[in-house]
């Protein structure tokens, strides 16, 4: 009979070591009930284990930046949770951004209007398109190139907070003057990625896909 | 700056609409919850899909309405959804995503925070972890002290005694009395936990 507790005790201590700490590595170590018990016994260590100490370089090197800053465009967005999660479905599905909008187009019936497409497209993982005007049909569309429904597009898409997206409020002044991060903590800002894509033309005549994107 | 000063920090800067502070607070939130998110998943997910379902994991959590909720509460909403996500792992062959922020009626303590999680997973470890939870209830508040410093902080017997002017001996037969109620408490096959 494995000793599970002396399991733990030896997993606590490379947890807190500072190392991987793999906790698979530990329960190949047991069997069946045992190894049930190491489980849980882990997971309620992990869930009551304080957070990482934060280290900018470490954050830097953790390659998490990119999926903090998506979270971050989606908290301040239009689109909902699109900004973090269409990256990861592309990523998903292993196809790059050109492919996808190329299918997408195709499957609009708009390939002679690809860049358009892409444009919002582009805007859609920036957190610029407000996800309402969005119609079923590019969804749809969207949801077969990523293997998910138009419906739980549109409910990923739904605003996270009354008012996102909107110029921000004479309390943002407020809370800049008064809540400024910790300066050990600020070379962790970093600029957000390049917007590179062009919008479409606000002035221009609508056309279907101005419709479909943006509604009628 | 403490886990409930940066949930404080993230509050304030989202009703600011600040988004440089916003990410600073998203970013150290994210580094400090991510490794041992994603342990806890790997323990159940294939391996490929740890990371994703992991991120899934914070950014529902990230996502929560967080208005006039107690910080405090955070983490035991990361851990529901830590449960849940895994549950639609397994739940769900195509993996429909479950990310967008639902929120529910504030009837209890998950709702609070917001979306809904799907299912709860009902595997082994939520049985261990209800014997857990079960043995610890039943610890008076001494008791529970023990048990958070002797295992899950793994100081010594002699640290603990220390630190709560009991005797060493009186903590090693508290984390074996906690240890054997665990074991009573998850049910063997065949058996019901008493």
């Amino acid at each position: 009979m494995t000793d599970v507790h002396a399991l733990l005790e030896e997993y606590i201590a490379a947890h807190q070591g500072g190392g991987e700490a793999d906790p698979r590595e530990w329960l190949g170590r047991a069997e069946g009930r045992d190894r049930a018990v190491l489980e849980g016994l882990i997971d309620a260590y992990l869930a009551r284990a304080p957070m990482r100490a934060w280290d900018p370089d470490g954050f830097r090197e953790s390659g998490l930046a990119p999926f903090a800053e998506q979270v971050t465009t989606a908290l301040h967005g239009r689109s909902g949770a699109w900004p973090a999660l269409l990256p990861r479905l592309r990523d998903r599905a292993a196809l790059r951004r050109a492919e996808l909008i190329e299918r997408l187009a195709a499957a609009l019936g708009a390939q002679d209007r690809q860049d358009k497409v892409g444009s919002y497209y582009h805007e859609m993982e920036q957190g610029l398109l407000p996800s309402e005007g969005v119609d079923d049909k590019v969804l749809a569309a969207l949801g077969s190139i990523l293997g998910q429904s138009a419906e739980s597009l549109r409910r990923a898409g739904r605003s996270l907070l009354p008012g996102a997206g909107e110029p921000p409020a004479a309390s943002a002044q407020a809370f800049a003057r008064h809540a400024s991060p910790d300066p050990a903590y600020g070379d962790a800002s970093e600029p957000p990625p390049a917007r590179g894509a062009v919008s479409p033309d606000p002035d221009a005549e609508p056309d279907e896909i101005d419709r479909l994107f943006r509604g009628g | 700056m403490g886990e409930d000063e940066l949930i404080a920090y993230l509050l304030g800067a989202r009703a600011a609409g600040d988004r440089e502070a916003t990410g600073l607070a998203v970013s150290m939130l994210v580094y400090g919850f991510m490794g041992n998110v994603q342990r806890r998943v790997a323990m159940k997910v294939a391996p490929e899909s740890v990371e994703d379902v992991a991120k899934s994991v914070l950014l529902s959590a990230l996502a929560s309405p967080f208005d006039g909720v107690s910080v405090g509460e955070f983490r035991k909403w990361v851990g529901t959804i830590v449960q849940r996500r895994i549950a639609d792992f397994h739940r769900d062959p195509r993996r429909e995503i479950q990310t967008g922020p639902l929120p529910t009626e504030h009837g209890g303590d998950e709702g609070v925070w917001g979306e809904e999680p799907t299912a709860e997973f009902e595997g082994d470890t939520v049985d261990v972890q209800r014997a857990i939870d079960g043995a610890y209830s039943e610890l008076n508040p001494l008791h529970r002290q023990v048990i958070d410093l002797s295992i899950w902080e793994d100081l010594s017997a002699g640290e603990v005694a220390e630190r709560l002017d009991v005797s060493p001996a009186n903590v090693h037969k508290i984390t074996q009395r906690f240890r054997d109620r665990i074991d009573e408490l998850f049910p063997r096959d065949g058996d019901t936990a008493s």
